[in-house]
């Protein structure tokens, strides 16, 4: 793309080369503003422990807690849902390197526990939540937003690969970066340098993602294919699948006991969560999903029942090929596998990939005006999304830190976004919009920064 | 050792002459690393040992851009067909045709094929979760690689041929299977 580059100098003939541009400027073009809000929440998302532990810095922490205070915590949780319908899971979120908090979690409530078993507070990670949301689904509907996010993450893979083809030279120029040449050179250079340079992540990154996004289409289609309709057949075979309900009433189950199973038979893994399936029915059992250090995997799955027997795992760990690629696909796509190295680095491909999806359009739109074919109402719209969907994100924090983990969030961000947008149309100097947005985007980080040493 | 493959590699494409052996060594160091990351601690060495590589080259870029001079090279003007020029029609059937194809078809398609690899699979002894996992992995690949050929194709035909053979291949084993 950048000058010197020559067309059709390796591989490719010079009408396959142009082919792949039009492919990667038309997939780009359609799905550049949704790619670019994907990738910039992703990005940000890297950091969803710390992120909770920024908004709630008040919540007790502990890098480890008594087996008898994790039971006494659910035994208070169970107690104050009397009267509600039952919970259908609960949820021991147990300390760990990056969040070293208990919280526990049931269809009804959330709440973080003192070290001591007692029940410190609500839970109030309103923000971390809607933006992990907006990243997995962009707000809409759980199932539809997943898929949605999938085929973008498809749209990547199908980028980078023309891509490559789109560029010869894209290997061989990796180091040359006329990063002051002016006339759009400079911006080509950025956008391929990054490119070549992030591939390897933004392959994985965008595979995972698809992945687990369109998981829902190939799992019906699966489950139409070989079980029936039955979806849960499909993952049983993967994760394990669930025991038969059984409804009849029975007292609190001891959460204590797989606590000390996995201390004193599994000491070299870490327990993460506690899951409680059907709480105070005869079928309800506990899962603990245990953190084996030095493994992509998210966990493994360790199962015991009400009274704290143990009835194997379900094989992530050490199970089929397949079973430990599918539990793999999750850390690596969030960068939670190496502490916070890992997730600076993500971060700052991630950053990278931004940087690309941008420059993508930029460019375009660029070669577009070189030759007389000027789109200001495009240019600042696409200067709307670029630097106004950062500043919307940095203002709904600010909006979290003063009005609370009630805030609207999510209405502030897509109105705020929409309303940018909508000025982008009227405003006639460009450039002082961008300049506008930039400064609103500084002044945002500022006040997030300020609210936070003041809250 | 990646980070120093990358360095190798900087060096070797710098210079004038092409450099095999240098560039060869670079190529080795690189895949040594890997290797050495997966044989040490399996897929989470790997995935650890090339972050090490991309931050090295950002270092690298960051250097490279830094001390890169003013100049007024003029940009690579070719045109990507996106939109139409002044004047020139725009076509919106043919391209609303293509959405069509290379979207919700193709999608159909890879499913179609991914499902097929995945009765394959189970009826050769590749395990049940092995078999789910991989097509849950293949739907998205081959969508990927499918969108990609199918933008590439310059003729109609060409790309319902794309589409229709994968349609085939995967429907009819899927029809057959299910209905055994």
């Amino acid at each position: 793309m950048s000058s010197g580059e020559s067309v059709g100098t390796k591989g490719f003939d010079k009408a396959t080369v142009r082919d792949a541009l039009s492919a990667h400027a038309a997939i780009g073009l359609l799905a550049g503003a949704f790619l670019y809000l994907i990738c910039l929440t992703g990005t940000i998302v890297v950091f969803f422990a710390e992120w909770q532990r920024i908004e709630q810095p008040t919540a007790p922490e502990m890098r480890t807690i008594a087996p008898q205070s994790v039971q006494r915590a659910v035994e208070t949780v169970l107690a104050s849902e009397k009267g509600k319908p039952l919970t259908t899971h609960l949820y021991v979120h147990l300390p760990t390197q990056d969040l070293p908090r208990t919280t526990i979690t049931t269809d009804h409530q959330a709440v973080h526990v003192a070290s001591d078993g007692t029940i410190a507070m609500p839970e109030e990670n309103a923000w971390s939540e809607y933006l992990l949301s907006l990243h997995y689904t962009l707000h809409l509907p759980s199932t539809l937003g997943m898929i949605l996010v999938g085929i973008f993450g498809v749209m990547i893979v199908a980028l980078a690969i023309t891509g490559v083809v789109a560029h010869p030279r894209i290997f061989r120029d990796a180091f040359r970066l006329r990063a002051r040449s002016n006339g759009g050179v400079g911006l080509a250079d950025w956008h391929n340098r990054l490119g070549v340079w992030t591939l390897p992540f933004t392959i994985m990154i965008a595979l995972t993602g698809a992945m687990i996004g369109l998981a829902v289409v190939t799992g019906y289609g699966l489950a139409g294919s070989f079980y029936k309709g039955d979806l849960e057949a499909v993952y049983a075979p993967i994760f394990g699948s669930e025991a038969a309900a059984d409804k009849a009433p029975a007292p609190v189950p001891d959460m204590a006991a797989p606590m000390r199973y996995m201390q004193a038979h599994h000491p070299d893994v870490h327990p993460s969560y506690l899951i409680l399936h059907d709480p105070l029915t005869a079928g309800q059992h506990v899962q603990v999903v245990g953190l084996h250090p030095h493994r992509l995997i998210f966990g493994e799955y360790y199962m015991f029942d009400a009274k704290g027997g143990y009835h194997g795992k379900a094989g992530l760990s050490d199970g089929a090929l397949g079973q430990q690629a599918a539990a793999s696909a999750y850390n690596l796509h969030f960068g939670n596998y190496g502490g916070l190295p890992v997730k600076i680095a993500y971060a700052l491909f991630g950053l990278a990939l931004c940087a690309m999806t941008a420059t993508g359009t930029s460019i375009w739109l660029a070669k577009r005006r070189r030759r007389g074919l000027d789109h200001p109402r495009l240019t600042r719209a696409w200067d709307a999304i670029v630097w106004g969907s950062p500043a919307a994100l940095m203002l709904t924090f600010v909006l979290r830190q003063w009005v609370g983990n009630g805030a609207p969030l999510v209405a502030a961000f897509w109105g705020l976004l929409v309303t940018i947008l909508v000025v982008s149309l009227f405003v006639t100097d460009g450039h002082r919009f961008r300049r506008g947005l930039q400064l609103l985007l500084v002044v945002a980080i500022l006040a997030g920064c300020v609210g936070f040493m003041l809250l | 050792m990646t980070a120093a493959a990358v360095l190798l590699l900087r060096h070797a494409w710098g210079l004038r002459v092409r450099a095999v052996p240098l560039l060869g060594a670079a190529w080795g160091l690189l895949i040594l690393g890997l290797v050495a990351g997966g044989i040490g601690h399996g897929a989470w060495g790997v995935a650890v040992a090339s972050l090490p590589m991309m931050l090295c080259a950002f270092a690298c870029l960051a250097v490279a851009g830094w001390t890169a001079p003013r100049d007024k090279v003029r940009a690579s003007q070719r045109r990507a067909h996106m939109l139409p020029d002044a004047g020139e029609p725009s076509y919106i059937g043919r391209r609303l045709l293509t959405f069509l194809i290379t979207v919700p078809l193709a999608l159909a398609a890879s499913l179609a094929l991914a499902l097929a690899i995945r009765l394959w699979m189970s009826a050769n002894g590749g395990g049940e979760a092995n078999a789910n996992v991989t097509t849950l992995f293949l739907t998205p690949l081959l969508w990927s690689v499918l969108i990609v050929l199918l933008l590439l194709a310059r003729r109609r035909r060409t790309q319902w041929l794309m589409l229709g053979v994968p349609l085939l291949v995967g429907g009819l084993p899927i029809l057959w299977g299910t209905m055994l």
